[in-house]
């Protein structure tokens, strides 16, 4: 037994002084970087309308995620023209959603409902990565097919929103209704 | 009394932490940086695998498991996959000779004690490439020098800890290692060039040549290695002693043996081996991916695998070729692979044969909202056959036969997502019928995870898997001696393969915790308990005799037959993944207590000789597994002061291990055929130059400490060694 703690005690040294050496933060190893590269690519494939052209890009983030740290150390060095690329993180029971882009997490997809009846008709991309959530509302749904990811893309929830799509993006995804 | 390195351990750990300077550098976004060249299209197209058999992020994964990458790998100087997996928790690693290594996850190796290399070696484990596996059917495990890839050709490596052969097929008794092999995501020509050569002239050459259009890929590789030993000499069971420059061995009847040069042609070489592979991949539409990959391999090696009589070491050669063929279409996966070729387990007379084993697995994925379940069925065939080769009148070859070991399997993997997916059940079953013994056997993975939010999830896993029989066990039919007794009179001992074995299987429970603790720092907790039963070995049975013309010969049945033996083993596993921008560790340790039931060291039956031990003299005994280490673990960090500039700094440690061996029984004098092998930590350092985006200039540094002493019983001392290098991506 004393053996035991004795050994227990070492290790739990051993990761006291890794965590005590350095105690703020940054990125880490994740697969959602592929995502936050995604998501910001789709900055250039949609139009937003003219109206929400000026100030900050905003990027909400619905849920608990990974991406929301990727997306910041992402965009650290990015602008959308010259605008300036804000994360945010939103709350379905918050204030006044101003975003451009919306990732809906798989952890908030339970409530996918209640995010587009906020979002009705407001210019926002709405993104997620939930089976079957691209014909629940979404404008972009990631899948995971063949160990890659796929996007589903649902062109009538994008031109409802005012959202203008270019044909490459298009091209590149699965369109479905 | 267990001693530690971890003291020391601590605090290199501590010095290499804290002695370095946070420069705030361009090391930002490295990872992203790869990925803000590719084209939103090449983005979609990269590979996104991770345990579990199913694409998913290593966070949420089921099973407890670990993921290394290249870049993981490069960064810390690995110069083989074998060294690469010194990286991932869980693992036990000893280097028998420059470059060749003994593997376990967990442990439970030198089981059952006092037996031969062959049957102590790691048989449980399942190292697959790109879920092919490379399993060796002759006495079961891997031949790891014959694995035809290199680290040029690897993207990652999944390692699952614990039984999962539901998931993965037979032989994943203690776990999966697969290893990933890249695909270039960019159009165009690319290219991968590494080389580093060093100490005991290790030289390390390998590369890959792509060229990706449109939906079709085409990768040509290629890799070459020579090590030499860190010693030219050998040890000898019967003297109890390293011999340099022996002009001969005695064996374990003391039958003098003259002909080493023929044995070991070239004393100083620990590995050669070449091998070319080409990987083809072919989208002709979504959703639909038709992979190829083929290779030929040719190695040789001193290592401590086959047991010769005399001294640890033989040379063993491998030819071999394999194909894989693999088509995705929704949600039909199918694959169907080869491999075969020839091996010799050591330079003696009569020890080569032919092998040839096919693999097929087809399943298909229903999804349907929060449920998905996946039938499949596979058929597994090794064929090994040494008649062409050995002496089969007088049996001196390996195993004297052809003999087909089989297995025929149909499974169903399902999966279920509730509690707005926060509570996930996942379920494999396999039912796998073998050839020998003809029976079936189940084998199952149950498990659960709870994900409380984004930071934390808990999993539970009941797992239960089976070992398939082996060529040997099964089909050997073998005279290893013929003693002459008195005038007329011959002692004769024979090895008798048994096709009503019971196979080898592995149960398992273990709770799991994963924490994002903050974005930058991840733990993992795994406790678990094993039980591991049905071990076999070769027992002496009654000896009988017959007249042959005027001779009487007295025969020594050697049978394979199942010990009542029993293994446990309880432990815990913590590793911790740390990064702040150009900083990143990754310390891993694994503390488990492993005991064996009802093990006694005698290799005989009650009938050999009533009244005397035997092996079931054991029965109600407990005592601790001293083979396995008590504590092990290490750890990586990485350290980027300036974009340019990669220093790596990274160790594996283990504590004290008492191997014996099969002489133990032999020689039964206390002495021969044991060796505590010490505690030891490995500390290596690589530094790194890139002058030129793409090419990287580096020193890699192998056990600075210079802890000279051996890693496996009786192997070559593993000092300090230096390697430099260049490698090149275009």
């Amino acid at each position: 037994m004393i053996l035991i703690l004795r050994k227990l005690t070492s290790a739990l040294a051993l990761i006291a002084i890794l965590l005590l050496c350095n105690n703020s933060a940054s990125a880490q190893e994740s697969d959602y970087t592929v995502h936050a590269n995604i998501i910001y690519r789709f900055t250039k494939y949609v139009k937003w309308p003219d109206e929400n052209k000026s100030g900050d890009f905003i990027i909400g983030i619905a849920g608990d995620s990974p991406v929301e740290e990727e997306l910041k150390t992402l965009i650290s060095n990015k602008t959308v023209g010259n605008r300036k690329i804000v994360i945010r993180k939103v709350f379905a029971s918050g204030a006044t959603l101003n975003c451009h882009i919306l990732f809906v997490s798989e952890d908030a997809s339970s409530n996918i409902k209640k995010w587009i009846a906020r979002m009705a008709n407001i210019p926002v991309l709405i993104v997620t990565e939930s089976e079957g959530m691209a014909r629940k509302g979404s404008c972009i749904n990631f899948v995971i097919i063949n160990d890659r990811l796929k996007l589903e893309i649902n062109k009538t929830n994008i031109e409802q929103r005012k959202l203008g799509i270019a044909t490459e993006l298009l091209s590149l995804g699965k369109v479905v209704k | 009394m267990v001693k530690f390195s971890v003291p020391k351990l601590i605090f290199l750990c501590a010095v290499a932490m804290c002695g370095m300077q946070i420069a705030e550098a361009q090391y930002i976004q490295n990872e992203s940086k790869i990925y803000d060249s590719l084209s939103l299209k090449d983005l979609l197209n990269v590979k996104i695998v991770s345990i579990s058999k199913a694409p998913e992020f290593l966070f949420d994964a089921p099973l407890s498991g670990s993921v290394i990458t290249k870049e993981d790998i490069r960064r810390a100087g690995s110069t083989s996959i074998m060294e690469a997996l010194r990286l991932v928790p869980g693992v036990i690693i000893r280097e028998q000779s420059n470059g060749n290594y003994d593997i376990h996850i967990r442990g439970m190796d030198n089981v059952p004690p006092d037996a031969p290399f062959e049957i102590t070696s790691n048989t449980t484990t399942l190292v697959m490439i790109d879920n092919r596996p490379t399993y060796s059917y002759l006495r079961g495990g891997t031949f790891w020098e014959t694995i035809p890839v290199d680290l040029n050709d690897v993207e990652k490596i999944e390692v699952v800890r614990g039984p999962a052969a539901a998931l993965y097929g037979p032989n994943a008794v203690n776990g999966v290692i697969n290893i990933i092999t890249r695909q270039f995501k960019k159009a165009g020509l690319h290219a991968v060039l590494n080389s580093q050569a060093g100490s005991n002239q290790t030289q390390i050459a390998n590369g890959s040549l792509s060229y990706t259009l449109d939906r079709v890929s085409v990768i040509a590789s290629g890799n070459y290695t020579h090590r030499n030993r860190s010693q030219t000499s050998y040890f000898e069971y019967v003297r109890n002693e390293w011999l340099e420059n022996p002009q001969y061995f005695v064996s374990f009847d003391y039958d003098t043996v003259r002909n080493i040069d023929n044995l070991y042609p070239d004393r100083n070489l620990a590995m050669e081996k070449y091998a070319g592979n080409l990987f083809v991949t072919y989208e002709p539409r979504d959703r639909m991916l038709i992979q190829f990959s083929g290779g030929l391999q040719h190695s040789t090696v001193q290592k401590i695998l086959s047991e010769t009589g005399y001294t640890p070491f033989s040379t063993n050669v491998s030819d071999s070729r394999y194909g894989d063929v693999k088509i995705a279409i929704k949600g039909l996966n199918a694959q169907l692979s080869y491999s075969g070729g020839t091996q010799l387990k050591n330079l003696q007379a009569g020890n080569k044969y032919d092998f040839q084993t096919v693999d097929a697995n087809v399943e298909y994925n229903f999804t349907k909202n929060n449920f998905s379940i996946k039938p499949g069925i596979s058929y597994r065939s090794a064929i090994y056959d040494d008649t062409k080769y050995s002496d089969t009148v007088n049996k001196t070859g390996v195993f004297n036969s052809r003999g087909e070991i089989t297995t025929k399997s149909a499974f169903v993997r399902g999966e279920y997502k509730m509690l707005d997916g926060k509570l996930r059940l996942v379920a494999g079953l396999t039912a796998n019928k073998f050839n020998y013994p003809d029976t079936t056997y189940l084998s199952y993975q149950f498990a659960a995870t709870y994900k409380f939010n984004a930071k934390h999830i808990i999993r539970f896993v009941v797992s239960k898997a089976p070992r398939s029989s082996n060529i040997y066990d099964t089909y050997v039919d073998q005279t290893f001696s013929v003693v002459p007794v008195g005038p007329n009179r011959y002692a004769r001992r024979e090895l008798i393969g048994n096709k009503n074995l019971k196979l080898l299987t592995s149960s398992m429970i273990e709770i799991g915790y994963r924490a994002r603790l903050s974005s930058d720092l991840n733990l993992d907790i795994e406790v678990f308990r094993t039980k591991m039963k049905n071990v076999t070995a070769f027992v002496q049975d009654r000896i009988y005799a017959y007249a042959s013309g005027p001779d009487s010969i007295y025969v020594a049945p050697v049978i394979a037959m199942n010990l009542p033996l029993e293994l446990y083993q309880t432990g815990i596993t913590l590793s911790v993944s740390y990064a702040k921008k150009n900083i990143q560790i990754k310390p891993f340790v694994t503390f488990q207590h492993t005991k064996i039931q009802d093990y006694a060291p005698y290799a005989t039956t009650p009938d050999a000789y009533p009244g005397l031990p035997n092996i079931y003299s054991g029965i109600g005994t407990e005592t601790r597994l001293k083979s396995t280490p008590a504590f092990y673990g290490g750890f990586s960090a990485n350290y980027m002061p300036t974009a340019k500039w990669n220093i790596n700094l990274n160790a594996y440690s283990y504590s004290t291990q008492v191997y014996t061996h099969v002489t133990n029984i032999v020689f039964n004098d206390g002495i021969r055929g044991i060796d505590h092998i010490k505690s030891k930590t490995i500390l290596n350092l690589r530094v790194a130059y890139e002058p030129v985006k793409g090419l990287n200039l580096f020193l890699n540094g192998k056990n600075l400490l210079n802890d000279k002493t051996r890693e496996f019983f009786k192997a070559d001392d593993m000092p300090f060694s230096l390697l430099g290098g260049i490698s090149y991506e275009l």
